[in-house]
């Protein structure tokens, strides 16, 4: 039997909380999660300088912090979520980047990046009949990109009714289906990867984050090597993990005949994927984007960067890991190791009261 | 050879609970597997997984008697030779032609006492190595003051040296050399107490290791001991910063004594580099860089400025306090110039209005009729949020008066736009309200910078509930 309890380790996503795009910079690298006794709670890491996570409620955040317009905006998107986790958070930001609550340069970024999404949903749909084609060993055989044109689709869909009878189900039974996946993997990508939505992009950064790291540290002090080390072990567990999630997805495009026959059941198994996957992924995006800030500054500068990265790097938590990773993982986390999540301290109206009387 | 991620992984497990003696012997393995260029052994894998651990297990070595011969003054080190020297700032370029005239003319024992270093760089203990470091450099202080001093004496022998060299400037590099090389000893185990450069954060244990090791220097080395506070200096992030241990050092002196102290050339130095910072603003303001490049600037000076005047207790009468108040002058004025005056002007081009007739009276409305120009959006965004940054630091730089009657000004305006669109917004159509939803974000988003979130707020939901009452 395996011991997986590692001290300040979270067991599950669900315990580690999400990521909140907040831009206020007391709630920078900001958490938020559901509470053991119900509703939800904030985690707020390194408040005031101080070491450890302070964990409030979510309801109390806005009076102990003097939130952005952007946040507040976050905070109000949140509290009308039927599902919290990091995919629909992700909803929230972008919706309300996109309505020009942090500037106008966010907005139009946010603006592009659901144009792309929803253009992305198009292509993998294409990808989809393309790939049920080879299935069908149809003579008609059609690129995704061929199939923008009208016409091409049309063919595509005739040359498909054998395929479709023979699980028993209408080519626009097929079709529809076809979309609804389309639909669900839009923030993922193609499972080829000729259309990489914003999952499989996150996932390459990752790999270039962790191979610029490695370059960088070879000329640094023993003590920054140390810590970047973390940072790159952290990552490559990270992406061990999305890229074994990223195959389960695949796994549904290679048996196309049974995903769509059991396509009620499927569905939900998809979106439970893409749900685990964002947040295995979740937070790194945060990580790299402070990294990118300074990859131009001198070198002190991006030491501070690194030594501030891994004090609030997300930690993975101990259900999705393996007996080897979690040895890796009580390396990273050993002693020394300065992880604000590691230390959680409450705080409520309560304390705050007897400490001001 | 190349590993599957997940042999990677259990390979990575297993070494992490290796024991230190275990991890030294494969580390020394895999050296001899790359040196032999092993294929089927992944060396290179083990090596980077095993790095982490062995820096603590054995630091690195300083290998040769030339790279220890410069250990003391590496800190004042610059790439580059500017044609008009800096004090205590030494161009790379000068190390090797004085080490070649070490070489060249140090006698026997010097060669010897650089052999014997190299020997126990590989061999011998830590405090064998610093025994013949130290040796070293009092044998090199000893031949190049030598050197020096003929020079001083003799016209002939100064051309001589400083064709040497190469020329007058590396001369002068070498005199600072020498004093550096005077204190080796001390300055080398103060350095080794430290931070490595640079230091951003001077704390209090640093300080007092720096003003103890400045005491005894005084005691042994009288004369040289503002050198140790000199090469200290070129350490920090902020030169500035070593100002803490004067302050130390002369906890009632104010300026006037210090610039007549012995300490004189570091208050000297600070002061200059000051002078320097005041330049490259100004470049920067004249080039439009940007605000955000102008503002960091500033706030660099700022925190500069605020560590001259608290620990060298500047009066405004003296000589430095005359120098210092003129670059807060010529600040001030940059940003203003850059800044401050161009800011309302920035603003309005976001806030359009334009004027209507209703009978015979005209009026003054918001005018919705394009969507929200974004270039005008980011240069009103830019000004409001540079305002703000102005606002932070107006008293440090004696811009108060001037900052907070333009940033009410834009304020006003700011708010009564808003208050204009509001009413405007009750009577737009549908198929605009999308538009108008955009406006009102953009306003609360400037009144964010210029006012604060709150109201920002409480604008925003006032605007957008009548958007949404009206559809």
């Amino acid at each position: 039997m395996i011991n997986r309890s590692l001290v300040g380790v979270p067991a599950s996503l669900e315990t580690r909380g999400f990521s909140l795009p907040f831009t206020t910079s007391a709630l920078k690298f900001s958490r938020l999660r559901v509470a053991k006794e119900g509703g939800f709670e904030a985690l707020l890491p390194g408040l005031s300088g101080g070491k450890g996570t302070y964990v409030i409620p979510w309801e109390d955040l806005p009076e102990i912090v003097s939130m952005s317009l952007h946040d507040r905006a976050i905070f109000r998107g949140i509290n009308n979520l039927r599902e919290v986790n990091a995919h629909s958070i992700r909803s929230v930001a972008l919706e309300t980047k996109k309505m020009g609550y942090n500037g106008p340069e966010e907005a139009v970024e946010a603006k592009n990046q659901l144009e792309q999404e929803y253009d992305s949903a198009l292509m993998i749909h294409f990808c989809l009949v393309s790939e049920a084609l080879a299935a069908a060993q149809s003579q008609q055989r059609f690129s995704p990109n061929d199939l923008l044109i009208d016409e091409n689709m049309q063919i595509a869909r005739k040359a498909l009714r054998g395929f479709a009878n023979s699980i028993d189900l209408s080519v626009n039974v097929v079709m529809d289906r076809f979309k609804e996946w389309a639909n669900l993997l839009r923030d993922v990508g193609s499972h080829d990867q000729s259309f990489p939505g914003y999952l499989i992009n996150r996932l390459a950064r990752l790999a270039g984050f962790i191979a610029e790291l490695e370059e960088w540290a070879d000329d640094e002090t023993p003590d920054v090597i140390v810590k970047a080390q973390k940072l790159q072990d952290m990552g490559e567990l990270v992406g061990r993990l999305a890229f074994e999630e990223m195959e389960c997805l695949n796994g549904y495009t290679k048996k196309l005949d049974q995903t769509l026959s059991h396509w009620e059941e499927a569905q939900i198994k998809i979106e439970q994927h893409i749900v685990k996957l964002f947040g295995i992924l979740d937070g790194w995006n945060l990580l790299i984007k402070e990294w990118e800030a300074v990859s131009g500054s001198v070198h002190y500068i991006q030491r501070d960067k690194i030594f501030e990265l891994v004090k609030y790097m997300p930690l993975l938590p101990t259900n999705l890991l393996n007996e080897h990773q979690l040895v890796i993982m009580r390396d990273i986390v050993g002693p020394g190791a300065g992880i604000m999540a590691l230390h959680e301290q409450k705080y409520t109206k309560e304390n705050e009261r007897d400490k001001n009387n | 050879m190349e590993l599957s991620r997940e042999k990677k992984e259990i390979l990575k497990a297993f070494l992490s609970s290796m024991g230190e003696r275990q991890q030294i012997m494969l580390a020394n393995a895999m050296d001899y597997a790359r040196q032999q260029k092993a294929e089927d052994i992944p060396y290179d894998f083990i090596l980077r997984s095993l790095r982490p651990s062995l820096f603590k297990i054995r630091p690195p070595r300083n290998g040769t008697a030339q790279r220890i011969f410069c250990n003391p003054f590496e800190d004042m080190l610059i790439p580059n030779e500017p044609n008009i020297k800096d004090q205590a700032r030494i161009s790379r370029a000068v190390i090797q032609p004085v080490w070649n005239w070490l070489k060249r003319n140090g006698n026997e024992s010097f060669s010897k006492r650089c052999e014997l270093y190299e020997k126990l760089v590989k061999s011998g203990s830590k405090e064998q190595q610093n025994r013949a470091a130290r040796d070293l450099w009092a044998e090199a202080y000893n031949l190049l003051k030598g050197r020096v001093d003929h020079a001083h004496a003799n016209h002939e022998s100064q051309r001589q040296l400083i064709q040497e060299l190469g020329s007058t400037r590396r001369f002068e590099d070498l005199l600072e050399i020498i004093e550096i090389l005077s204190i080796a000893g001390e300055l080398e185990e103060l350095r080794s107490k430290l931070p490595v450069k640079p230091i951003t954060k001077f704390k209090s244990r640093d300080i007092t290791a720096v003003k103890e090791s400045y005491e005894r220097v005084a005691f042994h080395l009288p004369g040289q001991e503002s050198w140790l506070i000199v090469a200290i200096m070129r350490r920090l992030l902020q030169s500035a910063d070593i100002l803490k241990v004067v302050k130390l050092l002369t906890p009632d002196g104010d300026d006037k004594i210090i610039s007549i102290s012995d300490l004189a050339k570091v208050g000297n130095i600070i002061i200059s580099e000051l002078e320097h910072n005041v330049q490259m603003i100004r470049q920067a303001g004249l080039s439009n860089e940007g605000d955000e490049t102008l503002l960091g600037m500033v706030h660099h000076y700022v925190s500069s400025f605020d560590m001259i005047v608290t620990n060298l207790n500047i009066r405004r009468e003296g000589a430095w306090g005359k120098r210092l108040y003129e670059t807060r002058r010529q600040v001030s004025d940059i940003l203003t110039g850059s800044i401050v005056e161009k800011a309302p002007l920035r603003l309005s081009k976001a806030l359009k209005q334009r004027s209507v007739r209703t009978g015979r009276v005209k009026k003054t409305v918001s005018d919705l009729r394009d969507d929200l120009d974004d270039a005008s959006y980011r240069e009103a965004r830019n000004a409001a949020r540079s305002m703000r940054e102005c606002l932070r630091i107006a008293e440090k730089i004696g811009l108060v008066a001037e900052v907070k009657l333009i940033a009410k000004k834009m304020a006003e305006d700011l708010e009564n736009y808003s208050e204009q669109l509001l009413m405007d917004i009750q009577e737009v159509p549908n198929e605009y309200r999308e538009r108008a939803r955009q406006h009102v974000i953009m306003v609360a988003h400037l009144m964010e910078y210029l006012i604060d979130s709150d109201q920002a707020d409480l604008y925003l939901r006032r605007a957008l509930l009548r958007i949404d009452h009206e559809a």
